[in-house]
């Protein structure tokens, strides 16, 4: 999922600043398996010139069973 | 670098630094950004006296070498403090210098000196929502994230979801900041 000009401020590191969002219309997991990581990225052109990349393993979901 | 040419003791070495380093002067020009320059070898002065100007982006080094340099020696030069270029495209070329001690150009290099920085990445990631039941349809996932680095309004955001959570093309961002 892209999210173009999207920061209409930009960000500057030194606030410090969350930045924070809600995605509505998403689909819960089938199971409660954890799922791969979710990828997340900015940038101005994709592997060519990046801001930030995460590679972090802990951005994981775990649903819960239903009743 | 290695020179090709033999130098003389107190030689000088110019250096253009590229517009995409950050180089914070404290004071006008001559710009005192670069505060610490280190000569590497022991034909080098430790350190020697420098000059930046941040106009012409040019490093000035002044009598760098204390014995001769011959061909094919290594020069070694340390010099900061620069602020890395914000994003990971390749920076324009350094243009390098050399010169003897009465001025004359010895030899220069103005391409294919360039820089790449690597991508930062978040000093806080969190994803959460409020109803973590399976199948549960038509959900909201909270983001929050602090970047390590600045960008501007032109910044494009990727998420790629875990290919067990189904997105629909009807999702819906909201609360954007």
């Amino acid at each position: 999922m892209l999210i173009t000009n999207s920061f209409k401020n930009g960000y500057d590191k030194n606030s410090g600043q969350k930045i924070t969002f809600t995605l509505a219309g998403v689909t819960n997991p089938i199971s409660t398996a954890t799922t791969e990581p979710f990828q997340v990225s900015i940038f101005y052109e994709e592997g060519v010139n990046e801001v930030t990349r995460y590679t972090g393993k802990n951005l994981v979901f775990k649903a819960i069973a239903s009743d | 670098m290695q020179t090709q040419s033999p130098l003389p003791p107190k030689s000088k070495i110019r250096i253009m630094i590229p517009t995409d380093f950050g180089v914070v002067c404290t004071v006008p020009a001559p710009c005192e950004g670069i505060l610490e320059v280190d000569g590497k070898g022991s034909s080098l002065d430790p350190a020697p006296k420098h000059k930046f100007d941040n106009i012409t982006r040019e490093l000035t080094i002044f009598e760098f070498n204390i014995e001769p340099l011959q061909s094919l020696d290594n020069i070694g030069i340390n010099f900061g403090p620069v602020k890395n270029p914000a994003a990971t495209e390749p920076t324009s070329s350094f243009a390098i210098y050399l010169m003897d001690n009465l001025g004359n150009g010895v030899e220069s290099v103005d391409k294919g000196i360039t820089f790449t920085p690597l991508a930062g990445t978040f000093s806080h990631a969190k994803i959460t929502t409020e109803d973590p039941i399976i199948n549960k349809k038509y959900n909201e996932f909270k983001f929050e994230f602090i970047p390590e680095d600045s960008f501007t309004i032109n910044a494009t955001l990727k998420i790629v979801f875990p290919r067990e959570i189904y997105v629909t093309q009807q999702v819906n961002i909201k609360d954007m900041d």
